[in-house]
């Protein structure tokens, strides 16, 4: 599934596009769920009503995956792998691992409200994809609230 | 025949025993390479720089003062990592105080200082096989997409027809000496990966490897000469039971 495909499928024909920066505040925050500061200075997203779509870069072992992730009102409604780069460790590809995270929400410690089970051999993948979901919603609840006076800063 | 086979079991015991006891230890610590963390920390430079040659041949692009290469699948702007460059680094273009990358199907934006702006996939969806940047007259940005070129703002991710016909910034081959590239060596070889070449011998070339070879035959001989010498118990100088003689 391509970026567009995924912003599509969620978010159907009429989505904006809109920039996120990443200011100092945001970076600290973002180390507390990746454990390091995201690689970019600015984030791309797209929305539509009170949806937003994110499509965002996180290393599982050694190289990048690239997870799309739809949220609404707060909750994640959808999570696919776009691009998985890694050796090992695939297995987070499939439904059965991301259909996990539908409904999942950030609580005010930044982690998930509810227990996401893990796949034996793909360790790191896992962390990963977990950490990009928090991201996520983290990166939503930054835009929802105020979308318009948020967008510029 | 025996007395030779102890002798031999003996002689050959020592080396093979040191041998042994790094095979094994190095042999766990790569069992266990992700829990112990060794996986994704990286050896000193000292230890690195044996795995390269004292002069490199790297895909590169030269953009006025900047040096834009590609090694190991990561992105060095002036011999530091900025970013991984997934699919290899064809083109770069310094526009509007930006430096644009293309690797691979990524466009990879900088900003003055080199920090690492934005990364889009160009393949997920937005342009097709594009091969090449270009700065066009009126300084937008022009890519090469499936042959033909397009303006593409990157405000918007949108592409116009161009009809550019200006010459490409394509990437060519640099050769960079290690010296050059001081950030080139810092995060290049994990203990993981130092720890199995040591295992197999490979960090010291065919001569490492054909010495593990012949450490493994005289593991082989301690192993039959002490089969042989079990099966004579008495030849051997010992009684069945442990007795002396």
């Amino acid at each position: 599934m391509t970026t567009n495909e995924f912003v599509a499928k969620n978010l159907g024909a009429d989505s904006e596009r809109g920039v996120l920066w990443l200011n100092e505040r945001r970076q600290i925050e973002t180390g507390r769920m990746l454990g390091h500061r995201y690689e970019a200075l600015r984030v791309r997203y797209w929305y539509h009503g009170g949806r937003t779509v994110w499509v965002l870069d996180e290393i599982g072992k050694e190289m990048p995956i690239t997870i799309g992730v739809a949220i609404e009102n707060a909750r994640v409604t959808d999570v696919v792998i776009l691009t998985y780069r890694e050796s090992r460790g695939g297995e987070v590809r499939h439904p059965f691992f991301t259909s996990q995270f539908a409904g999942a929400a950030l609580t005010t410690d930044l982690l998930l409200d509810r227990p996401v089970d893990g796949i034996s051999g793909a360790t790191l993948s896992f962390h990963a994809v977990r950490n990009i979901v928090r991201f996520a919603l983290y990166l939503h609840d930054e835009t929802m609230p105020s979308t318009e006076s948020q967008r510029d800063d | 025949m025996i007395n030779f086979l102890r002798s031999l079991h003996r002689r050959t015991g020592v080396i093979a025993g040191l041998f042994l006891l790094f095979m094994a230890i190095s042999g766990v610590l790569l069992n266990h390479a992700e829990r112990l963390a060794i996986s994704g920390s990286f050896v000193p430079e000292w230890i690195a720089g044996k795995y390269f040659t004292p002069e490199l041949h790297l895909t590169g692009v030269v953009l006025g003062e900047h040096q834009l290469v590609e090694f190991d699948g990561r992105l060095l702007l002036d011999g530091s990592g900025v970013t991984f460059c997934d699919g290899g680094l064809l083109s770069a273009v310094s526009i509007h105080e930006r430096i644009i990358v293309l690797c691979g199907s990524d466009l990879i934006l900088l900003d003055s200082a080199g920090q690492l702006e934005e990364r889009i996939s160009l393949g997920q969806g937005f342009a097709a096989d594009v091969d090449a940047l270009a700065v066009s007259t009126a300084d937008t940005l022009v890519i090469r997409s499936a042959g033909r070129p397009a303006n593409l703002a990157l405000d918007t991710l949108t592409l116009q027809p161009s009809s550019f016909t200006g010459s490409w910034l394509t990437s060519g081959e640099v050769l960079i000496s290690q010296a050059d590239l001081p950030g080139l060596l810092h995060d290049a070889i994990t203990w993981e990966q130092f720890l199995l070449d040591l295992h197999s011998g490979a960090f010291f070339g065919l001569p490492g490897i054909l010495f593990s070879d012949v450490l493994a035959l005289i593991i082989v001989v301690m192993v039959l000469s002490g089969f042989v010498m079990a099966a004579n118990p008495r030849r051997a100088g010992r009684c069945p039971s442990g007795d002396k003689e």
